[in-house]
């Protein structure tokens, strides 16, 4: 594939401050990964350049094109998310005394502040880390807790994922860690927060280059402190600061690109791109209105069958169309988790393979990270770790990749690539500082065939051929249940989970559904009227009459 | 010697008998007259967990219904039945840019190794919704995973020719096991040849010379089990059955079906009540004269486009094969009644009672010794062995008609538009 003509200067520009906006499908990965090609090219060393990402997910697919295009896996610029950057900075500019701490887990938070107090360790931990990020102020109660958990870790010489940027932004704003990069490239810029804005700031140095790229209008992180202001004052920040617009669209057909335009515009807060589709119109959104929320998930498998052709022996007798569409072809994107519940049953029984986003990835990482520590505490092994000896290889020799199933070799063996230098032990902490960062996100199994379900948060940087927006209902989409509804934010998710259709949106709203404990009827979102009905199709189930009884002439 | 149908379904596949018990198979397969059956659905975890219960294993990687559990069956046909574990996976994925959709049975030396490969394959699928799992895996894939947790496990495509779910279907398969298997494919030592096909048929591809060609029942329902089987010479075993299927030694050849009494032996649109010969099919653009869309086109056809050997060919390693029609249906042809009406069973029943197994009857009991049971009988007996029969061919899952008294007109009932060339 070639770089057009934005994407080409997006790549090749020096300038000092550019700020590149991508909307969905316009080849952002692909555009940063041809920079830091670029930036290698022409002789930048690898050490000057840092590109920073959202998930680790995005940061080994720009390490694996990296590593394809120069054909080497040595000496790579650093290509990671905001905490392995932390992790890997504080281990070199702490002092002897702290450089060797270990990272707070989730689990190990929870057992914190259970050993503190009584109450839920989820809670508590959601309110002391928006506290850490976003200042503000705790009551009382939490934060005696608060000073405890600090308290304890600082005994126990931990760090959670928090403390790993602020520690970072101390060591930066204290002079202990100096500008070290000279090119630093910032992936989903949208959903960056005050103190990795700070970080990015202090590690570039002054005669150097910043280049940002993301989407305003896919900002879906504000939960989690990230704050589209910081975007959007970039041209404040930066008085020189060159714009760039990725408009071609890869991704998706006419329809669903003009509708989505349309729809985001009535978001105030935000910059005004353009977008423009490569591929032909095709067919138009599909709304279908049925009873419930089960109706609703027979309604999914129903359309999922009828471009799949028959997938049981019970059904040969339909002749149906076939296409070339397969499982992993579709996903179904809801506002809110629980609503998948219920269409993962219905998808089970009805035989289609469903994958969602694994909760349970710490007990994954632990399992893995105990089985590399049995791994190398044994004798033979460990005359090894001080030789320069390759992670990967090591890794690979030992075994330990037959243990565990296909999907997470996968995921070991990519982040096992890139370290192959230095001495043994060295690369095993590194390995297992990196692993611990991964989040459910970096662990869902895009290859395996099976339908996603997925909220719209978890569905960011994803595509598929058919998607279906299950739940349109006012309430859910937008989300007023919540206490800090924010309506622009809602519409930028709904924006989200729009632009990951290639070919065929299809939403459902139900006239009634189970909530919170009540069933109630809920209208159609009012999102409706700000999607342009010609792009729309309306289409009503029928009700479910006695098959037609064949005709047979014999 | 003995007879062994390695494919059968219990009662948690869909569209299936509930009356699928392992109690029922063991009760039907003495009356059939097979000694070896697949136990189905392995992979379902309460199935596996019925077998557990009710089978004990054996020793030799066979395993026998537990005393408790066996039901009457009448003493002329009284056996040991052995259970071979068998399952059948159902494989949906993309390959060079078409959704495929490949049943293959898996055979498994034991338990322990069954639950090794369900443990494998419920990180990928669900197995709890059907006896024959959908796995979204490329079937090459498929195999890879299982061999490598058990070496010993066979993996066989199912029915390889019917349109909608086989290798060499004509909607979602592919034209050769190459194209499929890859690499793996020397670890294809079998395919079923399904009901619509018979071994004459399966020559005709020079590719399949090194396979063997099984035939199994795919039975959904007791009365189904052993409408085709398989001969063996060897002794009761796990490994002596899969050493045979893999060298041919101690293999003897299958009992088949009438191809055309087979659910897709030609082309057509049950829907439409159009049946097409594959030479008028691609006379017609393959379309179907009456709604205009694509007709499924069937097996013979399959064989038509992919064999690179004339009809008739016969290779010098070619097993020799049996022909029957289920003694049901020509009980039920010789009294004017339906195959599931009470009569036909009970004249059935008494038949086994008399004469001994279906097997028996049907393919090794003297004429002279079946006339005494019942003339007309015998002559229907003596007919079908001849392979004197008058069939009308079954297309797009509409299941053939075979007799083998009266003429070929006489299906010919009202109306039915039959476009024969």
């Amino acid at each position: 594939m070639n770089l057009n003509k934005n994407q080409k200067i997006a790549a090749e520009t020096l300038d000092k401050y550019l700020c590149v906006l991508a909307g969905p499908g316009t080849g952002k990965t692909f555009t940063i990964t041809a920079k830091i090609i670029h930036l290698l090219n022409i002789g930048i060393a690898p050490e000057e350049i840092a590109a920073l990402t959202f998930t680790q997910k995005a940061a080994i697919e720009m390490k694996n094109r990296v590593i394809n295009s120069l054909n080497k896996k040595e000496n790579l610029p650093f290509i990671g998310t905001f905490h392995l950057l932390s992790l890997r900075l504080l281990r070199e500019f702490l002092n002897e005394k702290e450089k060797y701490f270990k990272i707070c887990t989730r689990t190990m938070q929870k057992e914190i502040i259970s050993n503190i107090t009584d109450k839920n360790p989820e809670k508590i931990i959601e309110k002391i880390t928006k506290f850490k990020n976003m200042g503000g102020e705790l009551d009382e109660k939490t934060f005696e807790i608060y000073k405890k958990y600090e308290e304890e870790k600082r005994k126990l010489n931990l760090l959670d994922f928090d403390d790993l940027l602020l520690k970072t932004l101390d060591l930066i704003n204290n002079k202990t860690i100096p500008p070290l990069f000279s090119h630093v490239i910032v992936d989903e810029f949208q959903d960056i927060n005050k103190i990795q804005y700070e970080i990015i700031k202090g590690i570039l140095k002054e005669d150097g280059s910043l280049s940002v790229f993301g989407d305003p209008d896919q900002a879906i992180y504000s939960f989690r402190g990230s704050e589209i202001d910081i975007f959007l004052n970039l041209p404040k920040d930066f008085k020189n600061l060159v714009l760039l617009n990725l408009s071609l669209n890869y991704r998706s057909q006419a329809n669903i690109i003009h509708a989505s335009n349309k729809f985001i515009t009535a978001n105030t807060k935000r910059f005004s791109k353009k977008i423009e589709p490569l591929k032909e119109k095709g067919q138009k959104i599909t709304l279908i209105e049925v009873n419930d929320e089960y109706e609703e998930a027979k309604t999914i498998i129903k359309e999922i069958k009828s471009r799949l052709g028959i997938i049981d022996f019970s059904e040969t007798y339909i002749n149906k169309e076939e296409n070339s569409y397969t499982f992993s072809n579709f996903a179904v994107l809801t506002r809110t988790n629980n609503q998948l519940t219920t269409i993962k049953e219905f998808l089970t029984n009805a035989g289609i393979p469903v994958k969602t986003i694994r909760k349970d990835n710490e007990t994954w990482i632990t399992s893995i990270i105990r089985k590399i520590n049995e791994l190398i505490s044994k004798e033979e092994i460990s005359k090894k770790l001080l030789q320069d000896i390759s992670l990967y290889e090591f890794l690979d020799s030992s075994g330990i990749f037959k243990e565990i199933n296909d999907l997470e070799v996968m995921i070991l063996k990519n982040i096992a690539k890139s370290y192959n230098k230095g001495g043994l032990l060295e690369q095993i902490q590194a390995f297992i500082d990196e692993l611990l960062g991964l989040t459910p996100f970096d662990l869902f199994p895009e290859n395996l065939n099976a339908v996603s379900l997925l909220t719209f948060h978890s569905s960011k940087g994803l595509e598929f051929p058919v998607v279906f927006i299950a739940g349109f209902e006012e309430g859910l989409i937008p989300y007023t249940f919540s206490s800090d509804y924010d309506l622009e934010e809602e519409r930028r998710l709904f924006y989200v989970g729009m632009t990951r259709a290639m070919d065929e949106l299809i939403i459902i709203h139900a006239k009634n559904r189970f909530i919170n404990g009540r069933r109630i009827s809920l209208p159609i979102s009012s999102f409706i009227k700000e999607i342009p009905s010609e792009f729309i199709e309306i289409r009503k189930i029928r009700q479910k009459k006695d098959k037609v009884k064949q005709r047979q002439l014999f | 010697m003995f007879y062994a149908d390695l494919h059968i379904h219990s009662k948690f596949s869909r569209a299936t008998s509930k009356d699928m018990s392992l109690e029922t198979i063991d009760q039907w397969a003495q009356i059939k007259g097979i000694k070896v059956v697949g136990t189905g659905d392995f992979t379902h975890p309460e199935w596996l967990k019925e077998i557990e219960k009710k089978l004990d294993e054996e020793g030799n990687g066979l395993l026998t219904l537990k005393k408790q559990f066996r039901l009457e069956v009448p003493e002329s046909c009284r056996d040991k039945i052995y259970f071979i574990l068998s399952s059948e996976i159902s494989c949906i994925y993309q390959k060079n840019g078409k959704l495929r959709k490949i049943h293959l049975v898996v055979l498994s030396p034991s338990i322990k190794d069954v639950l090794k490969i369900n443990h494998a394959l419920s990180q990928i699928g669900s197995l709890n919704a059907d006896g024959r799992p959908v796995i979204g895996l490329d079937a090459k894939i498929l195999i890879k995973i299982i061999l490598d947790i058990s070496p010993e496990s066979m993996i066989i495509p199912a029915h390889a020719w019917t349109p909608h779910f086989s290798v060499f279907g004509s909607q979602s398969g592919f034209d050769s096991l190459e194209e499929c298997f890859e690499e793996l494919t020397p670890y294809i030592y079998a395919i079923e040849t399904g009901l619509s096909s018979d071994p004459p048929m399966n020559w005709r591809l020079s590719e399949l010379d090194r396979v063997l060609l099984l035939s199994n029942s795919d039975a959904h329902s007791p009365i189904k089990i052993a409408r085709e089987a398989n001969i063996f010479d060897t002794e009761l075993s796990y490994k002596s059955i899969t050493e045979a299927i893999k060298t041919k030694k101690g293999f003897l050849g299958t009992v088949e079906f009438f191809p055309e009494e087979g659910k897709y032996h030609y082309d057509g649109h049950r829907v439409c009540g159009v049946r097409l010969s594959p030479k008028e099919t691609i006379k017609r653009n393959y379309l179907c004269p009456v709604c205009g869309k694509k007709v499924t086109v069937g097996v013979m056809h399959r064989v038509e486009l992919l064999s690179d050997r004339k009809e008739g060919f016969k290779p010098p390693q070619a097993l020799p094969y049996k022909s029957i029609i289920p003694l049901p249906e020509l009980v039920a042809e010789i009294n004017n009644s339906s195959v599931q009406s009470r009569k036909v069973f009970d004249i059935y029943m008494k038949a086994i009672s008399k004469l001994g197994s279906e097997y028996e009857i049907l393919l090794n009991k003297k004429i002279s010794e079946i006339e005494k049971f019942d003339l007309k009988l015998s002559e229907a007996i003596e007919k079908m062995r001849l392979g004197k029969v008058i069939v009308e061919p079954g297309y797009d899952g509409q299941y053939g008609k075979i007799k083998v008294f009266g003429e070929p007109e006489d299906f010919n009932i009202k109306g039915q538009i039959t476009l024969f060339v």
